[in-house]
């Protein structure tokens, strides 16, 4: 009988999807069968891991799966949205005789690729995986590799939108400090899991530093806060006393407070997000659009296709949260933290059943990361705190921070499964 | 119909479809709290039937125990089967399951355990007819 009440939730979400595609086949205007064809890759997906997870693997949880494919449907809805519209205003730019049109995109098609390669690694960690807690054993290993994503970006990084943080090689691009997320919370759980006194906090205490401190020279303002959430929850977790939380808090002021001090950078975040209309037209200019954007939409939006995203920058990525909120309204951004929050707690469940110490600090590790990025840029482009360019987990374009993500995922789910009864 | 006209019963569909699946999750969430999470039942349970018993005592010959979630083997009292055999550990073995599937894991006994004739090392899926030994009693899997 639950199986069948799963079933219908699944039903549910290809129902969701089936409408937003619809939607965008009738606002493209064209006969184009590229959206239809989104969804039925999306629906074979879907239905072939669901199928996999419940045939297989019957003791994992089936809340995560679904609940992350929903927020990437609604992603890829959003990105093949704007793809439309940026279709539309590169003709229209031609049509103008502009010198340098808007640029066509093809964010969708992209994401959908990302989307079926995290679905892989998700399905592989569950099969591959036989048992999670021998993994503790390489904590040098994860050690080394954290060290590397940190600092890889700072020097052999390019700059894009004034963060230091992204490297190129062979035509690809990626984000280092995404993959060394995944290992400072393996490298963490394995540190802190043989917790006994303060003694054993130092080496930790110094990679967490090392790694902030790189993030900081890259100017990724938001990837540092996050790292810093991650490890105070996993230090938390790991020893239950307040005063390492305490502590940390205080380190953490006084080291933004220098940092404050030390980069431009960073006093130009805090002096925009105190007084945004001020610097309107320059330095604060996409925040003021974003918030303009989540305005403009109202509680109900504007109707999917009818927002105009085209006036807020880094669309795709970054301010997604703006632009659907434009579109759909603040319902749906809060459907959409809602469903975020569903995501954290069954990790957190996870974490709360996890037959053994190492596990229980990867899964609050890993779900701690999602909930501090999300936050993080919700709370960023509402202005509710400094702004830092992060994605939206799931949701936002973008290849390593979907696929780490789904990584992470597919970890919970393992743990889930391991669970005692 | 126009596409203007058509965004609304859009926009109220996707918004009423997503706090619909909202609710239904929140819903199948609670009767999974409430069923106390994972207390499903195999979809072919397994029983041990007594082939060979050590000492006529509540394991007769012939007789089945059911296999649910868990069962521990050993000469301790906290056991679901207590075998009084001095050949036995305190914590000899324990057959679980996981996946749908049963499996039998020695829990390092002083003399182990001899599944289908031979030691067994580490977990093992198990399978209707195998045959388990422990110190002097012989069990059978049936279905």
């Amino acid at each position: 009988m639950g199986e069948n009440r799963k079933i219908g939730l699944l039903l549910l979400i290809f129902l969701f999807g089936a409408v937003g595609f619809s939607n965008l086949f009738l606002l493209q205007g064209n006969k184009e069968l590229t959206p239809i064809i989104i969804y039925g890759v999306i629906v074979l997906l879907m239905s072939y891991s669901y199928f996999i997870i419940k045939r297989f693997f019957v003791d994992g949880d089936t809340f995560i799966f679904m609940i992350a494919c929903l927020l990437t449907i609604i992603g890829i809805i959003f990105l093949y949205r704007l793809d439309i519209l940026n279709l539309y205003l590169h003709n229209q730019d031609i049509l103008a005789k502009a010198k340098v049109p808007r640029v066509i995109t093809n964010y969708a098609l992209k994401q959908l690729i990302f989307f079926a390669v995290g679905i892989t690694a998700y399905l592989i960690i569950i099969i591959v995986l036989r048992n999670f807690e021998n993994l503790r054993k390489y904590k040098y290993v994860y050690l080394v590799f954290t060290v590397i994503f940190m600092c890889i970006s700072t020097f052999f990084g390019s700059e894009i939108l004034g963060a230091k943080n992204w490297v190129f090689i062979l035509g690809y691009s990626f984000q280092p400090s995404e993959f060394g997320k995944i290992f400072l919370v393996l490298y963490l759980a394995s540190a802190l899991d043989k917790y006994k006194s303060w003694k054993n906090l130092i080496e930790p205490a110094a990679v967490v530093t090392i790694s902030l401190l790189f993030m900081v020279l890259q100017r990724d303002l938001g990837s540092a806060l996050i790292f810093f959430g991650i490890s105070v929850t996993m230090l938390y977790i790991a020893t239950s006393k307040f005063k390492y939380v305490f502590t940390c808090l205080i380190l953490f002021f006084l080291g933004s407070f220098a940092s404050y001090k030390i980069f431009y950078h960073i006093r130009k975040r805090i002096m925009i997000w105190k007084q945004p209309w001020v610097y309107a037209s320059n330095e604060s200019y996409q925040l003021v659009q974003s918030l303009i954007a989540l305005g403009e939409g109202g509680l109900f939006g504007k109707g999917l296709g009818f927002g105009h995203p085209e006036f807020v920058p880094v669309n795709a990525s970054d301010f997604i949260f703006p632009t659907i909120c434009e579109d759909l309204g603040m319902l749906m951004g809060f459907a959409i933290l809602i469903l975020f929050f569903i995501l954290f707690y069954r990790c957190m469940r996870a974490a709360l059943t996890a037959k053994d110490n190492f596990s229980r600090l990867v899964a609050v590790g890993y779900s701690s990361m999602i909930a501090a990025q999300t936050l993080v840029i919700v709370g960023g482009v509402t202005n509710a705190i400094p702004l830092t360019g992060i994605t939206l987990p799931l949701i936002s374009s973008g290849g390593s921070s979907l696929i780490i993500t789904y990584f992470a995922l597919g970890v919970i789910q393992k743990i889930s499964e391991e669970g005692k009864e | 119909m126009s596409l203007a006209s058509l965004k609304y019963v859009f926009t109220i569909g996707l918004l009423a479809i997503i706090y619909f699946i909202i609710a239904y999750t929140l819903k199948l969430i609670y009767s999974d709290v409430k069923d106390g999470g994972k207390e499903r039942l195999p979809d072919k349970p397994l029983g041990l039937e007594v082939i060979k018993s050590f000492r006529e005592g509540k394991l007769k010959k012939g007789s089945i125990v059911p296999i649910y979630k868990e069962t521990t083997i050993g000469r301790g009292k906290d056991n679901t089967v207590v075998i009084d055999d001095p050949f036995v550990s305190t914590k000899h073995a324990r057959i679980f399951l996981k996946n749908n599937s049963y499996y039998l894991e020695d829990r390092g006994s002083t003399n182990g355990t001899i599944l289908n004739g031979e030691q067994l090392s580490g977990i093992t899926k198990l399978y209707k007819e195998d045959r388990i030994e422990i110190g002097k009693m012989i069990f059978k899997i049936v279905g």
